[in-house]
């Protein structure tokens, strides 16, 4: 791989990095986003849960400070019967109270009544008096001596809860008397603190407090304090049961917010007055939504209220709040970045194929451009209107000799010789864009060469140019061998011919020898029997008138004549040799020796013979024609033997090297070797016509036989001591040997006689 | 038997005369007739030509033909008797010359009766001829002769 690959590579790799960041970032800010969402509406839910809250504690507010307004009205005006009468008896007091209906209106307060300032000059005086209105036990409690006292003297409704409070010094409990100093010193409504009400029992014990109003006397200046303290003649009161007071106030509980009542500044277990039921049932652990403490001051007293938000808060909080947005932010983040992830895979995917197929094209480039390039053929590309050359391999540069620099100066007509010129330009000007075209051109090179080639062609755009690629295929040489396998062709012609022409006339020799031959054979005799028959009727019709001398003479004319027939036979079965067609087969040249020598042995019956013949010895050829070879050969060894008293004649096999010989050896006159070369020439005798009869063409014939087979054939033979002849056939074989002989060097060597020499 | 000629069909004078002279030597008394060309033997044994009326009834005992005869040769001689009825089953011996197998093949081919060849030497001549002449006019029973 190459650094610009390498770099290639690691730019995609920083890309795809890059975007996987960007990918996860945008997942972050998506989710951040949606949490922001989420975070928003929460608080906004929130928001309108805590205004709810806080409607819920102005509400709770009002309420509670109306309800404590209602019983201050009911109280001012208990003081003004007071003021409206001189003296407000017993039954005035029940009568007013119960007129109020107070269990119906007011609910919570445990009732009215009426608390009398009594200094201590006076409290036995003040006893006196009670008792005698109907209560004898009556007593101010608790008992002892003080300074001032008050007692409560009227209280109704004058049930049994409230008589308990019946007489009772409420100035001797400091949280009492501290609200009722208040409201005496400065002439208005108190509130006490946490009390426990006399009139409590052992259940139901609840907080509770009172509400004083002063009362002065008649008449009294009471613009001061100490006016008021002096003036002061008793209070008109209402103890509450706090639990009690707040049903009143709470017709309807509200499922958001709940409240606590702390009497004073500070919260806690000891000053707490009053828990909501709701509160009350909450779980131990529940963590309120809101809480909220705010006071609200009575002047005398100050109540710590301390709110604390339900689980309806909650709840509302949660309707408020867009369940969807958490998740279907988280959702489409998630759906982001497996986009993004996507996207980015995509792309990697995109640059890696992108790569790939750079690495494949650059690849392809190179093998192409190799193809171009070192194409062994000149290969070039020439823009077809300018015909100059826009591209040469280096194949044309060494071809043509000229440098790619010169050639990309050419045009494709400089290569071209001058007369050529002009057909080029038609050639260019006829061709199709994008078709194929194969041509033959003479081309010049550099060094003045003018070269044929043949020209592939095809259009293609190159370069953005119109071109043309071109092959040029050196066929110079080509030309010249095909111009000269056309002569050698033409010359092979002219032999045929020639050859036809000897053949014709080798037929019509032929044909002319065949008549000759019947001739020969037919009218050649003729005058020969002539010849022999009139001597033959002379010399008996006339022996008288004939001398001895001319009766010799006329068997002369008779034997000569005798000969010339029989050398006439011979002649035409020499010539029927050498004409005969041939058909080649296996021949079992045993069993022909056989029976030739039968023939012979039967011919002179009278002669001592021995025949040996080799069993089995087989030969491939015209069964004919080896007929007559061996009745030659046999014929002639049984003729020269015929003068040996005891005639042996053989006929058998040998191998020489790997060549099979056949051979037929006899034991009679032989000949000299001298002559051994002359042995097979027609008409060649080596032996007197009076010692052995024939003419000379036997071995003339045999010869013949022999070398129309494609053998060889030789003799040797000493004078009177038989003579051997051998010859070599092919196929020779013995039965059941497949061997097949040839003519050897090592036959050569034997001195066998050739038909030249013959 | 005696009074059936016998046909010789021979253009050479030495032959004829050596022919003659042997079947004489042999005592072969028939009637010898010679014919010296092809056409010559078909007019005789047709009776037409020179031979035109000729008595048809009296055929020869046997032809001696040879094969190279002027006009018409031996074989298409024998070819002519062998189409003809007349003469289908007349005996024929070709005496030739020739010793070729061609020439042999021929005559028996169409139908010659006995193929005997001219030796050169006479006294084989003779007696060739007169073994022709024993065997054809003495032992051969020739086919009956049917009325023309």
């Amino acid at each position: 791989m190459t650094n610009g690959e390498e770099e290639h590579r690691s730019i995609g790799a920083s890309r795809i990095k890059w975007r996987t960041v960007i990918a996860w970032s945008i997942f972050a800010l998506s989710l951040a986003t949606t949490i922001g969402v989420w975070r928003a509406n929460l608080r906004q839910a929130r928001e309108r849960a805590r205004a709810s809250f806080e409607q819920e504690i102005e509400r709770s507010r009002a309420a509670i400070r109306a309800r404590l307004q209602v019983y201050e009205d009911a109280l001012y005006g208990t003081r003004s019967v007071f003021e409206a009468n001189p003296v407000v008896t017993r039954e005035m007091f029940h009568n007013y109270v119960t007129g109020l209906n107070i269990e119906e209106r007011f609910p919570g307060v445990q009732g009215i009544g009426f608390s009398q300032f009594i200094p201590a000059a006076q409290k036995a005086a003040h006893v006196e008096r009670v008792r005698d209105e109907g209560f004898p036990n009556y007593s101010i409690r608790p008992e002892g001596e003080r300074q001032e006292y008050t007692s409560i003297v009227y209280i109704e409704p004058f049930d049994w809860r409230n008589q308990r409070a019946f007489g009772y010094d409420m100035f001797s409990e400091p949280v009492r008397r501290a609200a009722m100093e208040y409201a005496r010193d400065n002439g208005t409504t108190s509130l006490s603190g946490k009390v426990k009400l006399v009139q409590e029992t052992q259940a139901d014990v609840q907080a509770g407090f009172l509400m004083y109003l002063p009362l002065y006397r008649k008449g009294m200046p009471a613009g001061t304090v100490s006016e008021r303290r002096a003036a002061l003649f008793g209070y008109v009161y209402s103890p509450f049961r706090i639990t009690n007071l707040m049903r009143g106030v709470i017709n309807e509980q509200s499922p958001l917010a709940s409240f606590e009542i702390f009497s004073g500044a500070r919260p806690g277990s000891e000053s707490l007055m009053y828990r909501s039921p709701e509160l009350r049932e909450l779980a131990h652990d529940y963590g309120p939504l809101a809480t909220e403490t705010s006071e609200i001051d009575f002047g005398s007293q100050v109540w710590t209220l301390r709110f604390i938000s339900l689980p309806g808060l909650d709840s509302l909080v949660r309707e408020r709040q867009n369940p969807g947005i958490l998740p279907a932010g988280i959702l489409i983040s998630l759906l982001l970045l497996g986009v993004m992830h996507l996207l980015t895979r995509t792309e990697a995917r995109a640059v890696k194929l992108a790569e790939d197929m750079t690495v494949k094209l650059r690849e392809s480039e190179e093998k192409y451009r190799s193809l171009f390039e070192l194409n062994p053929h000149p290969v070039w590309v020439y823009d077809r209107s300018t015909l100059q050359f826009l591209a040469v391999n280096a194949a044309a540069i060494r071809d043509y000799g000229y440098s790619r620099e010169e050639f990309l100066g050419m045009t494709i007509k400089d290569i071209r010789p001058a007369e050529d010129v002009s057909a080029l330009l038609k050639t260019v000007s006829q061709s199709h864009d994008g078709a194929r075209s194969t041509s033959t051109w003479r081309h010049l090179r550099k060094n003045g060469e003018i070269r044929d080639v043949e020209i592939s062609s095809y259009g293609l755009i190159f370069n953005n140019r119109k071109s043309e690629l071109v092959i040029a295929v050196d066929i110079t040489e080509r030309k010249r061998s095909e111009e000269a396998l056309r002569q050698s062709e033409e010359s092979l012609l002219n032999l045929n011919a020639e050859l036809e022409f000897r053949n014709l006339e080798l037929t019509s020799v032929n044909n002319e020898l065949e008549s000759f031959s019947y001739s020969v054979s037919h009218d050649l005799r003729a005058p020969v029997r002539a010849i022999d028959g009139f001597s033959a009727a002379l010399l008996e019709d006339c022996q008288d008138a004939l001398s001895v001398e001319g009766k010799g003479y006329l068997q002369r004319v008779r034997a000569a004549a005798g000969r010339m027939g029989q050398l006439i036979d011979d002649l035409l079965k020499l010539a029927r040799t050498a004409r005969s067609r041939m058909v080649r087969e296996m021949v079992d040249l045993s069993a022909l020796a056989e029976e030739i020598a039968g023939h012979l042995q039967r011919s002179e019956p009278e002669r001592q013979s021995h025949f040996i013949i080799a069993p089995g010895i087989m030969a491939e050829g015209d069964q004919g024609l080896l007929r007559i070879l061996l009745e030659n050969l046999l014929g002639n060894a049984w003729k020269f033997t015929s003068q040996t008293p005891e005639t042996h004649i053989e006929f058998g096999m040998r191998t020489k090297g790997d060549q099979r010989v056949c051979f037929i050896s006899d034991n009679g006159a032989g000949f000299d070797m001298k002559y051994a070369n002359k042995l097979f020439g027609a008409f060649q005798r080596l032996h007197d016509a009076t010692e052995f009869t024939g003419n000379g063409i036997g071995l003339a014939t045999v010869q013949r036989i022999i070398h129309r087979h494609g053998g060889q054939i030789w003799a040797e033979g000493e004078v009177g001591k038989g003579a051997t002849f051998s010859f070599v056939l092919p196929g020779i074989d013995e039965k059941g040997m497949l061997f097949k002989a040839s003519a050897g060097p090592e036959a050569a060597s034997l001195s066998p006689v050739n038909a030249s020499e013959a | 038997m005696l009074d059936k000629p016998i046909l010789l069909v021979e253009d050479n004078p030495d032959d004829e005369a050596l022919t003659i002279r042997a079947l004489k030597k042999h005592h072969i008394k028939n009637e010898i007739i010679v014919a010296h060309d092809g056409v010559e033997a078909i007019d005789y044994l047709f009776g037409a030509g020179s031979h035109a009326g000729r008595d048809l009834s009296r055929m020869p005992e046997v032809v001696l033909l040879d094969l190279k005869l002027p006009k018409l040769d031996g074989l298409d001689v024998l070819r002519k008797l062998r189409s003809d009825e007349r003469t289908k089953l007349l005996p024929v011996v070709i005496l030739t010359s020739s010793n070729e197998d061609q020439d042999r093949l021929k005559s028996y081919g169409l139908g010659a009766n006995s193929f005997v060849r001219k030796p050169v030497v006479f006294d084989q001549f003779i007696e060739a001829v007169g073994q022709l002449g024993l065997y054809w006019l003495i032992l051969n029973q020739s086919a009956p002769v049917r009325p023309l």
